[in-house]
């Protein structure tokens, strides 16, 4: 069991820097996604962690030690690989056992035939044997022990990764992108199955991905990685409700969070297209507004939002309705109960509004800014401009 | 499963089977010859297999043998001449030693420096693949004057390294090789190294075991090229007998009897095709497979 | 017990601890490593001769004897003025022309053959495949007892059609009252009937290439042509098949030419290059004067025209898959 730091990693190929000096402290037995878009370096971290790649600048802890320069062999890790990696021409319980057998065995004593005869060769091998067995069975995979990989199912053969992860005891699981070669079935599967692996050994886990969905649903903390920068780290309750970038704002969620452009004036009044929306920044300026779907609520007055609806899409628990609205580029989502099924058709006009609470502001640079409710309350002409506009979607 | 007649069909068959005659014609003059005896080929009469009437053995009558001492039967004496008259069995055996050796170390060779090309980052990988790319422009048989010249000022012909060595690289095996290695995973050479394994081991323990099929292919290539060349050996080996390749005995067989004997002849050629002919058509699939993968570049 | 083998186990481990490298650095140097037999092997091997045979070229160079002398251009001179020189290039350029086409289009021909049959396509593949398999050397040596003017089955079987309404070919009337060719030892027969045997061992192989070829033809196009309303067989193999197998075609020629330059099996076993220089074949002629009459520098300078040709050759093969075959 370990703890694991990175302190201001850098990594550049050439001329293109993958990783902008990233650093991240990680909790001895903590589940920790790292997420983000292909491309955006967290690989790379996980790699640089692992021993397989060298970082241009900075440095690796694990357990407070340095690893830099240490071999992969030797960082006392495992890892489970997006295409498993498991030896085609060995069987399951070989491929389990081939971390051990490397690490427990002289050079002489995994020569093929003449290896078995040497001193102590047996007993390391027995034991190898029933650490295995121990592994499988916990992983429900005892009885594919003889077959070879090619035999196996995709669900089966994730199985088999972790068990060679497994045996090894390690201070901490690497898993990269492990569940994207399985179906949508066994990845949600496989997505509790890890978590509670995680409970059970105790271990710490890194996990990267680019599902946010697998982040959201495994992780103690996630880390939002983008163009090699390091965007916010924390529990998904907190990525959900406060992002404190727009662009973490936006990876996080299925449907997307609605990103609404304002304009802040000079008294700190948010207008949406030039109406006011009720809404004041107290901090810096206000240029876009974030409320997710299910934040929004349908109202008679004093709306944010007044829009026309495109599309309407029954996932039977929930209702998704589209709306083209005004001033807004991007059709605007709204998530509703099932019991508002048959209410709403195409075409209607739509008035939503939202807590402020449940509103994230983001300024000029894209940064979380403070968003607060207007003291005056709406004026008569706010709803006219509204209707107007309404007329005209 | 029933076929109707078909004109298409039947003349497509008559057109292949007038083509297989052509192509087996030498083939069966070769076995039928070598069952029968000097009389039967001489008068082309005997059929397909000889009567396998007795006759009497030129060289037995000559070493003053009375006659019914000296009755063979066709195909026993032709072939037991194929084995007699020259020493078959050490052609036989050179021609196994030279073919694994070469096959041996083309793969020792080959299989490191294909892993290095398709999986290690180095400086200078491009160039050492565009070299190797040129490399295979240049048939060995094309520079043999030259080689056979720098074996010579190492006083190495008329030896098995002579037979050997202009061998031990080829540039079509690590070609073949990497290709192949780029399908595997990088995740998997990652894993491996995860596990505590060293380049060497990946090489041995994960890359070889996992491309077994490109190199039976490779070795089916290389095995028949080599068993069947008459070319390089003819240039190193001259004399001495002991180290005759098969082609370079059957060659001196026929400069040795001249044109009469061509009842034991026939066997010779027949002992010396029927190695591979019978693997082949036991494997038949991966022969076609392995001899056909050089069209993959 | 224990103590040996936990001190074996730990042993590299702290090795490795003492000495931290990069892990781009190792592989960069097991890169090297592992790849650098291969690149001595190759120089040596490969490109070395090369150069020799360049060198040596310019000389009058002769195994065993001390001195060396420069003779500038003189051998390429001999090459491309001397008679028997000229015999040849033109017997290789010949076989080559003959070898080429023939085996190129019978391979084809096969392939296509084979493919459209309902039953016996492995019996074919097999039968055809095996002159590639068989020791040319003995096959040729059994050609030649084939093709044994009076023993031999080929003139035999051409006797019993005398007589018969094939006289009716002015030829074969001529060969039936003066008897039928010496194929190996008649100098207009002699490069046909080992151009004949070349296309015999090698269209078996162009065959196997093809039909390789055919099965990477996607079915969808000729059901997309039946539906454009193209019927005939000759259209769709035109629109195609012919096409499609652009790739193929490109590689065999090129390996069939390369190959049919190298030959020398049936040339040395059974003409010697004769008779009257008939089939003197570049190879033989590297053979005969550079090892076995010792005239190293003309055996070079042939070497260093040969490779040319080869080169040539490959470099063609290049431009055309880079410039014609651009469908994938």
């Amino acid at each position: 069991m370990a703890t694991i730091q990175f302190r201001d990693i850098r990594k550049s190929f050439g001329d293109t820097d993958v990783l902008k000096g990233v650093g991240l402290d990680i909790a001895d037995g903590e589940f920790l996604s790292l997420v983000g878009p292909s491309g955006c370096g967290k690989s790379t971290l996980l790699r640089i962690l692992a021993g397989l790649e060298s970082q241009t600048s900075g440095s690796v802890r694990i357990g407070g030690t340095p690893v830099d320069g240490l071999h992969a062999a030797d960082r006392d890790l495992a890892m489970v690989f997006q295409s498993y990696a498991l030896y085609p021409h060995l069987s399951v319980a070989e491929n389990i056992a081939v971390p051990l057998t490397m690490r427990r065995l002289s050079n002489a004593q995994r020569l093929p035939l003449i290896g078995r005869a040497l001193p102590g060769s047996r007993t390391t091998r027995a034991a190898i044997g029933t650490t295995v067995r121990e592994a499988a069975e916990m992983l429900d995979i005892a009885h594919l022990l003889d077959r070879k990989p090619g035999q196996l199912s995709g669900g089966q053969r994730q199985r088999v990764a972790l068990g060679r992860a497994l045996v090894r005891d390690p201070s901490a699981f690497l898993l990269d992108e492990p569940l994207s070669n399985l179906d949508a079935k066994m990845r949600v599967h496989m997505r509790a199955e890890i978590a509670q692996l995680n409970r059970k050994l105790g271990a710490t886990f890194v996990y990267v991905t680019h599902d946010q969905a697998e982040a959201m649903t495994m992780s103690d903390r996630i880390a939002v990685m983008m163009e090699g920068e390091l965007l916010q780290v924390g529990t998904p309750d907190a990525l959900y409700d406060h992002p404190e970038d727009i662009r973490v704002a936006q990876f996080i969620g299925s449907p997307a969070i609605n990103i609404l452009p304002v304009d802040t004036d000079a008294s700190g009044t948010i207008r949406l297209c030039d109406m006011a929306t009720g809404l004041r920044a107290s901090g810096p300026p206000i240029e876009h507004l974030g409320v997710r779907p299910e934040a929004f609520v349908p109202c008679e007055e004093g709306e944010l939002v007044v829009g026309r609806v495109r599309m309407i899409e029954n996932l039977g628990s929930d209702l998704f309705v589209h709306l083209d609205a005004a001033g807004v580029p991007m059709p605007v989502t709204v998530r509703l109960p099932s019991s508002a099924r048959g209410r709403i058709k195409v075409r209607d006009v739509m008035r939503l509004t939202a807590t402020p609470a449940r509103i994230c502001g983001f300024d000029s640079a894209g940064k979380a800014a403070p968003v607060s409710a207007h003291d005056k309350a709406h004026d008569k002409a706010h709803d006219t401009a509204h209707d107007k506009v309404a007329r005209h979607v | 499963m029933t076929y109707r007649f078909s004109t298409r069909q039947t003349l497509a068959h008559g057109f292949l089977i007038l083509g297989a005659i052509i192509v087996l014609l030498p083939f069966y003059v070769m076995i039928s010859t070598s069952f029968k005896s000097p009389a039967e080929i001489a008068t082309g009469t005997g059929g397909v297999f000889g009567s396998q009437a007795l006759f009497p053995d030129p060289t037995c009558l000559a070493l003053g043998g009375n006659e019914p001492d000296c009755l063979v039967r066709p195909v026993l004496d032709n072939y037991s001449q194929a084995f007699t008259a020259a020493p078959m069995w050490r052609y036989l055996l050179n021609g196994v030693i030279v073919t694994l050796s070469i096959f041996a170390l083309q793969t020792l060779v080959a299989v490191p420096a294909a892993y290095a090309l398709a999986k290690l980052k180095f400086w200078g990988r491009d160039a050492a693949f565009a070299l190797v790319l040129f490399c295979l422009l240049i048939p060995v048989h094309a520079i043999a004057l030259p080689l056979y010249l720098m074996l010579a000022k190492l006083g190495l012909t008329n030896s098995y390294a002579a037979l050997i060595l202009p061998w031990i690289v080829s540039a079509f095996g690590i070609f073949l090789m990497r290709q192949f290695f780029m399908t595997v995973p990088d995740d998997l050479i990652d894993a491996a190294r995860m596990d505590g394994m060293g380049e060497f081991a990946i090489i041995w323990r994960v890359m070889l075991p996992t491309a077994i099929p490109a190199l039976l292919a490779f070795a089916i290539f290389s095995v028949v090229a080599h068993w069947n060349d008459y070319f390089w050996p003819r240039i190193v080996i001259t004399g001495d007998r002991s180290l005759f390749t098969p082609p370079l005995g059957l060659r001196e067989f026929k400069g040795d009897l001249g044109g009469d004997f061509y009842g034991p002849m026939m066997a010779s050629a027949t002992v010396i095709a029927v190695p591979l002919v019978v693997a082949f058509l036991l494997a038949q699939r991966r022969f076609i497979d392995g001899i056909t993968l050089s069209g993959m570049k | 017990m224990s103590d040996l083998a936990s001190l074996t186990n730990s042993g590299p481990k702290q090795q490795r601890i003492a000495r931290p490298e990069r892990p781009e650095r190792r592989q960069a140097r097991a890169g090297m490593v592992l790849f650098a037999p291969a690149l001595v092997l190759l120089i040596l091997i490969l490109i070395v001769p090369v150069g020799v045979a360049a060198l040596l070229s310019f000389t009058d160079y002769t195994l065993g004897r001390p001195s060396i002398d420069w003779v500038g251009l003189r051998n390429y001179i001999d090459i491309f003025t001397g008679s028997s020189y000229r015999k040849m290039i033109v017997a290789t350029v010949l076989y080559v022309a003959l070898v080429v086409p023939a085996s190129v289009f019978l391979g084809l021909g096969a392939a296509l053959l084979i493919r459209s049959l309902n039953v016996g396509q492995s019996f074919y593949k097999t039968v055809y495949f095996l002159p590639v398999m068989a020791s040319l050397l003995a096959m040729a040596i059994v050609w030649e007892f084939a093709l044994h003017p009076t023993l031999g089955i080929v003139n035999r079987t051409l006797a019993m059609g005398c007589g018969t309404p094939l006289e009716l070919w002015s030829w074969f009337a001529r060969s039936c009252v003066d008897g039928f060719p010496l194929w190996l030892g008649d100098r207009d027969y002699a490069l046909y009937t080992l151009a004949f045997i070349g296309i015999w061992q090698s269209f078996g192989f162009n065959m196997v290439l093809y039909l390789a070829g055919l099965t990477s033809v996607p079915t969808e196009l000729y059901g997309a042509a039946a539906m454009d309303g193209v019927k005939r067989g000759w259209e769709r193999f035109r629109l195609i098949t012919w096409p499609m197998l652009g790739p193929t075609t490109v590689f065999v020629v090129t390996i069939t030419m390369i190959r049919s330059f190298q030959v020398f099996d049936t040339v040395e076993a059974l003409t010697h290059g004769g008779p009257a220089k008939s089939t003197y074949v570049m190879i033989y002629a590297i053979y005969e004067k550079g090892i076995a009459q010792n005239l190293v520098g003309l055996g070079a300078a042939i070497t260093i025209l040969f490779l040319a040709f080869v080169m040539l050759i490959s470099v063609a093969q290049r431009r055309f898959v880079e410039r014609k075959v651009h469908y994938q």
